[in-house]
């Protein structure tokens, strides 16, 4: 009985090893395989679910990438050398992290258009990713990320030793505490905290944001907007909620590409024009972009997969 | 792919796409609600042609099954441990669920770490960089056949792990549960 249980979850291993790279027919054999038992279903359940977690470890540092390719392989992490004791390994990570630190620990998470995932760190926090987004992190330091591009929601859990700090375009984004949102884009760098405060950083201005502030930077720095926003309105992104304040058509266009994979082109200098509100989007093209068209008083016309605003010979309003 | 082509490729492997999602969620409701959900999102699945669409959509609809099942044994850890003893602390559930997360987690970064250089290597290679098995062999020089042992040990180990974990833990509430009831009689 319990060999045949360990059986089962050997092949239930074998099955989601095979599925990476499955056709329509190693689908249609294994579908046959979770019919046939309860158990088979519940083993295969398991190992998913394992594999979850596998997906968020950390790793060992890739030797290759340290540039070592001649040196024997280290078979631990270059922190973990005296034994698999985690908790000695936090401490140590604690007390000096850029002593130990690999430099060859970091990783990218890249979502595509449309796509949503969260990762969640060792230390607690976690970061929801809209579409689009590139976020660089680190196994070996997790109080860091560089948003590369895109938006992503912060829970930051608050450590006042070691503040989490988010970089983007050069400036830095430090958390005091903290649920903060932020996008990074062509148009430039939005902040904006729900909850607690951060400490926002670029090389002209120093500025600290607390629950329902935000901040609009363009041009690398130079011109940076505060505005502020309802703190539930934070990562509205999620539902579909976006809220603009001071901003431009320009950049609710860039948070629906980002959000739902859009493909929709502006004319007219519709871009630049200034766009302050509330809006609820679906993700249903159809749908969304004769809303938001109504909404800026816009005519919209279909070009395939792309959609085009424009200012349809009326006057800036 | 054009979005049409992948709709076209959704209707004819719906049927299958159904009995995979009702074998993994156990039910024919959830089963119909995520194929809904894939349905409403399908535009925005692929933002890049795929090279196997059929194969695409199972990967996709298995994801979100795996999706909803740790969601719902999430929900249900969480009513066991909670219902009674935190009323209107929200936000305590979370960090609880959290801690138990993270507590797994430990056991998983612990397999790694024991595990043979060349074991967490081909483990990094399958599951974080999402290559295929043949470039892994060879990364490491190995036969395919070879790859594929490595991997089925690797999430071996880490199975029993996390559930020798699971068992200790539950042994423990267990038997915290029996003093509180001594104690309480």
């Amino acid at each position: 009985m319990a060999a045949d249980q360990s059986d089962i979850i050997d092949k239930a291993i074998g099955w989601h090893l095979r599925l990476a790279d499955a056709d329509e027919r190693g689908w249609a054999d294994f579908i046959a395989w979770i019919e046939a038992s309860p158990a088979h279903a519940a083993a295969y359940d398991t190992i998913a679910t394992d594999d979850r977690l596998i997906g968020q470890a950390r790793f060992p540092a890739p030797v290759s990438m340290a540039g070592n390719d001649n040196l024997p392989a280290r078979r631990r992490w270059p922190w973990l050398a005296g034994g698999a004791a985690a908790a000695v390994a936090l401490a140590a990570a604690l007390l000096a992290p850029a002593l130990i630190a690999p430099a060859s620990s970091a990783y990218q998470v890249a979502t595509g258009a449309g796509e949503r995932r969260t990762v969640a760190l060792s230390d607690g926090t976690s970061i929801e990713m809209s579409g689009s987004t590139a976020l660089r992190l680190d196994r070996a330091n997790t109080r860091v990320a560089a948003l590369e591009r895109g938006e992503a929601l912060f829970h930051v859990r608050h450590d006042a030793a070691r503040p989490f700090t988010v970089t983007a375009s050069g400036m830095t984004i430090r958390d005091l505490g903290t649920v903060f949102n932020v996008a990074n884009d062509r148009h430039g760098l939005t902040v904006a905290v729900s909850e607690g405060s951060v400490l926002f950083q670029s090389r002209r201005a120093v500025r600290r944001l607390s629950a329902g502030d935000a901040l609009a930077v363009r041009d690398e720095g130079r011109e940076v907007v505060a505005t502020r926003i309802a703190p539930g309105l934070v990562g509205g992104w999620r539902a579909g909620v976006l809220s603009f304040d001071n901003q431009t058509i320009g950049d609710v266009v860039a948070a629906l590409e980002r959000l739902y994979g859009l493909d929709l082109g502006l004319e007219d200098g519709l871009s630049r024009r200034p766009f302050t509100g509330m809006v609820r989007f679906t993700g249903v093209a159809d749908r969304d972009v004769p809303h938001l068209a109504e909404l800026v008083g816009a005519t919209w016309r279909r070009d395939g997969k792309r959609w085009v605003l424009s200012g349809g010979g009326s006057a800036p309003r | 792919m054009a979005t049409g082509g992948l709709r076209a490729i959704f209707l004819a492997q719906r049927p299958m796409l159904l009995r995979l999602l009702i074998a993994r969620l156990g039910n024919r409701e959830d089963a119909e609600d995520v194929l809904q959900d894939m349905w409403l999102r399908i535009d925005r699945l692929a933002d890049q042609p795929v090279a196997q669409p059929a194969a695409f959509l199972y990967r996709v609809a298995a994801n979100l099954a795996t999706d909803r099942r740790i969601a719902a044994a999430r929900r249900s850890a969480r009513d066991a441990v909670w219902i009674d003893s935190q009323p209107g602390a929200d936000e305590l559930p979370d960090a609880e669920r959290a801690l138990m997360a993270r507590d797994k987690w430990q056991e998983v970064e612990g397999a790694i770490a024991d595990m043979p250089e060349r074991m967490a290597t081909a483990l990094r290679m399958f599951r974080l960089e999402e290559q295929p098995q043949r470039a892994i062999a060879e990364h490491l020089g190995i036969s395919i056949s070879g790859v594929e042992k490595l991997l089925q040990r690797a999430y071996r180990k880490i199975h029993d792990r996390i559930a020798r974990f699971a068992e200790d833990s539950e042994a423990a509430r267990r038997q915290h549960e029996e003093r509180d009831t001594d104690r309480g009689g």
